[in-house]
């Protein structure tokens, strides 16, 4: 009987420990830092240089997420795609926009600085690259109602645990030729929601999608307005220069092949006049 | 004794003149005379088009690159101009050039992408060349041999320009290329400028049927 009660004691240690633990508040983080990849290994604040910017419109334009560390948990390459291509749709329907190439993370490297910006902007011929930095932190806490899991039934039925997932989303465009930001437009959201012990993890997980596509949905009209209001002050601006893509002057021109064509038909006519003339002209 | 029935048929020299032919044809030439500043500020420049200066759609057919450029241009539009306004009315014949104008230059905006600027009349002047075939051939009885081997010229060219071979004799600059895929819109429009006549007639001849059934 001893051995008894001290085995149940020992169950319920057990689990009044795992209680406790899951009761402890966590927090999981996804970054993705622009800051970081252009400037990796400044230690101080990188110097504006003062200069002109020279577009040429339609300007080919390349979007792609800024690299994290591949052993660092982030957002799936699917997902990352999907979101490229809504943020892609926004920049097409502008006339001074030639193309848009989605560049897949993998092209770029971690750290790689505007080298490596540049490097890939030559690989995929665009001029102004749109880069994806993302921030994504995830706490989570769980309740009181978690005390109820250690009666099994509860941690299918009980909500004990919750998340709290805070997204930003900034797209920040690039003159890859003058190394100056063009424009940047932020998307940010929060989502809050709850679970069991059984399904938390998979309502996390979905959350922290969620979270993108909502910060995404709020960056797409900041961005469409942003691109406005570029095309606007480009025109203004002192130290922005639009220039002609090179290419080539064309003209309309006839040959005297043409002109003997006209001539011919103009003869044709004249004497179709005449001759309709000549019908009108009636003998009594 | 002979006399002229109809006085409504004036004669041949002024019945040759058509207004909105002969405007353009002196609007063309005339622009000749602004200094190059402002026929920059009226060339179909795709800088300046994606700025949203959508005039130069209209304006970029009227200014060209040399006198020569722009004498042959604008006599092969006056005389099959003429040809075409005759048959259709002024006001109809204006509305097909604004037609036709913003047609050519928006296609070869986005036919040719390295297209940066587009000057020149000879996609408008193919189109009514096309349509000016159509109505001689319509109204000659005796020479219709004649009109058809002008039209298979006119297609031998065009087909030409679509291989790389360029019959252009006007002097153009060094840097600048004939701009075929405008030939190509202009006969296209032109076409379509037939096809508007003939549904036009078409349409005349059902709607004056029953009236002369009925006489």
């Amino acid at each position: 009987m001893k051995t008894l009660i001290q085995l149940i004691s020992a169950a319920l240690l057990i689990n009044l420990c795992a209680c406790s633990t899951s009761l402890s508040s966590r927090e999981s983080k996804q970054s993705a830092s622009i800051v970081d990849y252009l400037y990796p290994k400044a230690t101080q604040a990188p110097k504006l240089e003062p200069g002109m910017t020279t577009l040429r419109p339609p300007v080919r334009v390349g979007i792609a997420f800024v690299p994290t560390d591949p052993r660092v948990r982030s957002l799936p390459e699917a997902e990352k795609l999907k979101l490229l291509e809504r943020a892609k749709a926004s920049f097409a329907s502008h006339s001074y926009i030639d193309t848009i190439e989605i560049i897949p993370t993998q092209y770029l490297q971690q750290g790689g600085g505007f080298a490596n910006m540049e490097q890939v902007a030559r690989t995929f011929g665009v001029d102004i690259m749109a880069m994806l930095s993302y921030d994504q932190v995830q706490f989570t806490d769980s309740n009181s109602l978690a005390l109820l899991y250690w009666t099994i039934i509860g941690a299918y039925v009980v909500n004990g645990n919750q998340y709290d997932v805070h997204t930003m989303i900034d797209v920040s465009v690039f003159d890859v030729a003058s190394r100056k930001l063009l424009f940047r437009a932020p998307g940010t959201s929060q989502i809050q929601g709850g679970g069991n012990w059984a399904n938390f993890s998979e309502r996390a997980r979905a959350a922290q999608l969620d979270g993108y596509n909502k910060a995404v949905e709020q960056l797409i009209p900041k961005l469409q307005s942003e691109l406005d209001s570029f095309r606007e002050r480009v025109k203004t601006a002192a130290n922005f220069k639009v220039e002609a893509r090179e290419g080539y002057r064309g003209g309309g021109a006839t040959s005297w092949l043409d002109i003997g064509l006209a001539l011919a038909l103009g003869l044709l006519a004249i004497m179709g006049l005449k001759a309709k003339q000549r019908t009108n002209v009636t003998s009594i | 004794m002979q006399i002229l029935a109809a006085p409504a048929e004036p004669p041949l020299r002024t019945a040759w003149l058509r207004p909105c032919a002969t405007l353009l044809a002196v609007l063309s030439c005339a622009l000749l005379l602004l200094p190059e500043a402002h026929i920059n500020a009226l060339s179909l420049e795709r800088v300046a088009l994606a700025q949203g200066e959508w005039w130069r759609l209209w304006t970029g057919h009227f200014v060209h690159f040399s006198v020569q450029h722009a004498l042959m241009n604008t006599l092969v539009l006056f005389i099959t101009g003429t040809i075409v306004e005759r048959v259709i009315g002024t006001l109809r014949f204006s509305g097909v050039i604004v037609l036709i104008c913003a047609f050519i230059a928006a296609g070869v905006m986005y036919l040719s992408k390295e297209l940066l600027d587009y000057r020149g009349l000879s996609g408008i002047a193919i189109a009514l060349t096309i349509c000016a075939l159509y109505i001689v051939a319509q109204k000659a009885q005796t020479a219709k041999i004649y009109i058809a081997l002008l039209a298979i010229i006119l297609s031998l060219k065009l087909l030409g320009e679509f291989f790389g071979m360029s019959s252009a004799a006007a002097d153009l600059p060094t840097d600048i290329a004939v701009e075929w895929r405008a030939h190509m819109l202009g006969a296209l429009a032109g076409l379509g400028l037939i096809a508007g006549i003939r549904l036009e007639s078409k349409f005349k001849a059902r709607h004056h049927e029953p009236m002369a059934t009925g006489a």
